[in-house]
């Protein structure tokens, strides 16, 4: 199952430094995401991925290095509940 | 012609029998009014402000008013009307000027829906402007106040009015609100400065307001084009520091300080991300007020600000 950004959020957003600002058409409402959550909505707007292809991408820019793989794979998962609970993102 | 070219008894009658067409900024207010104390107020503070002689159209048409009832002789009350219609509960007597005030507040605020309003004094030097949201007791009134008396502008103590078309910043240059220790410290430090009578025990504390500068009210429909957003903070006995602030962080707290981002919608969302983008934004603590205009002498703008 693949992730993709909802199609009409895509042009709603501004980023300065490594945060993004994101305005959420059907709710009104504005949130402020950190840089993961900003990297995650980043790739997805580029292509629709599934969490494993979304963690294997980010995983050189957001790995820390004393965090495992499978807690590194559970952040990102996390972050995509996140996101499809604020309505930014869907299946595609 | 402006208020000035009246005498305090034309003013008087004239705001008995046909109102007055007051214009501030961009907006024209009529205002009726029988009661002293307003007039004195408008003579005194509004003195450099023209007078529209159409009349006809206005902005805001408002009254203030007896109560028709037994508090028109016991313990006298004042009520404010917009278009004919009670919008407060009636404020003693004593407090019929600083209503006046915050009714027109009141009229802005709820009534400019093509600018982005921000809870902020706005001031301006050198062609940039600075926005300094804050919620009140923050100190932002009598640093605006402050400044406004060493050489910056004086484009609103209240409302930042961000117009959606261009981002540019509308003047709103009326009298300066004070409260309470605040008063003195704007007296002592610019003894120039024309004050309104203070009045005490409104639900701010004793209040007064500072006659804009000339200059200002002269220069009222002269757009400006934001450099900075400063959140300015007394904090007494503190050393005076400008922290930069994370423009992300500034929208959200810009957003939390405005009056109709929300309604806007994404042309409220799309003119915040241009005053960020066009702003440096900064958190500001002072106790002191000289070493605050010393700071905000030697802001710069962004390179790329127009």
């Amino acid at each position: 199952m693949k992730w993709q950004v909802i199609s009409d959020q895509a042009v709603n957003c501004c980023s300065w430094d490594d945060e993004l600002v994101f305005y959420n058409k059907l709710s009104g409402d504005t949130h402020l995401l950190g840089s993961a959550a900003a990297q995650v909505l980043l790739e997805l707007r580029q292509s629709p991925l599934n969490a494993l292809l979304l963690t294997e991408a980010l995983a050189p820019r957001l790995q820390a290095d004393n965090i495992m793989h499978e807690e590194f794979s559970f952040q990102i998962e996390h972050l995509l509940n996140e996101l499809n609970t604020l309505g930014l993102i869907e299946f595609s | 012609m402006n208020v000035s070219a009246l005498t305090p008894s034309e003013l008087k009658l004239r705001l008995k029998k046909t109102g007055i067409y007051l214009q501030t900024g961009s907006f024209i207010t009529h205002l009726k009014t029988t009661i002293p104390s307003v007039a004195k107020g408008i003579g005194l503070l509004y003195a450099d402000y023209p007078l529209v002689e159409q009349d006809g159209f206005a902005d805001f048409h408002i009254s203030l008013v007896h109560p028709r009832n037994l508090r028109r002789w016991f313990k006298p009350q004042v009520l404010f009307l917009f278009d004919g219609n009670t919008i407060f509960k009636p404020l003693p007597l004593d407090q019929a000027f600083p209503m006046l005030e915050w009714g027109l507040n009141w009229c802005v605020s709820n009534h400019v829906n093509h600018c982005l309003m921000i809870h902020a004094a706005v001031v301006e030097k050198g062609g940039y402007a600075a926005i300094m949201p804050a919620p009140p007791g923050s100190g932002k009134s009598t640093l605006c106040a402050a400044l406004v008396n060493r050489g910056w502008r004086l484009l609103s103590d209240e409302l930042a009015l961000v117009r959606v078309v261009d981002g540019k910043l509308i003047p709103l240059p009326r009298p300066v609100s004070l409260k309470n220790e605040s008063i003195e410290i704007i007296r002592r430090y610019e003894q120039n400065a024309i004050f309104s009578r203070k009045v005490a025990d409104t639900i701010k504390g004793t209040v007064a307001h500072m006659k804009a500068p000339a200059d200002s009210i002269a220069r009222a429909t002269e757009v400006a084009q934001v450099a900075w957003v400063i959140f300015p903070k007394y904090q007494a006995g503190a050393t005076t520091c400008l922290e930069t602030l994370p423009q992300s962080r500034a929208f959200m707290r810009v957003a939390d300080n405005s009056f109709n981002y929300s309604l806007l919608g994404l042309n409220g969302f799309k003119t915040m991300a241009s005053l960020i983008d066009a702003s440096l934004c900064y958190d500001f603590t002072y106790s002191k007020l000289d070493d605050a205009i010393e700071i905000f002498g030697a802001l710069k703008p962004q390179p790329s600000s127009k």
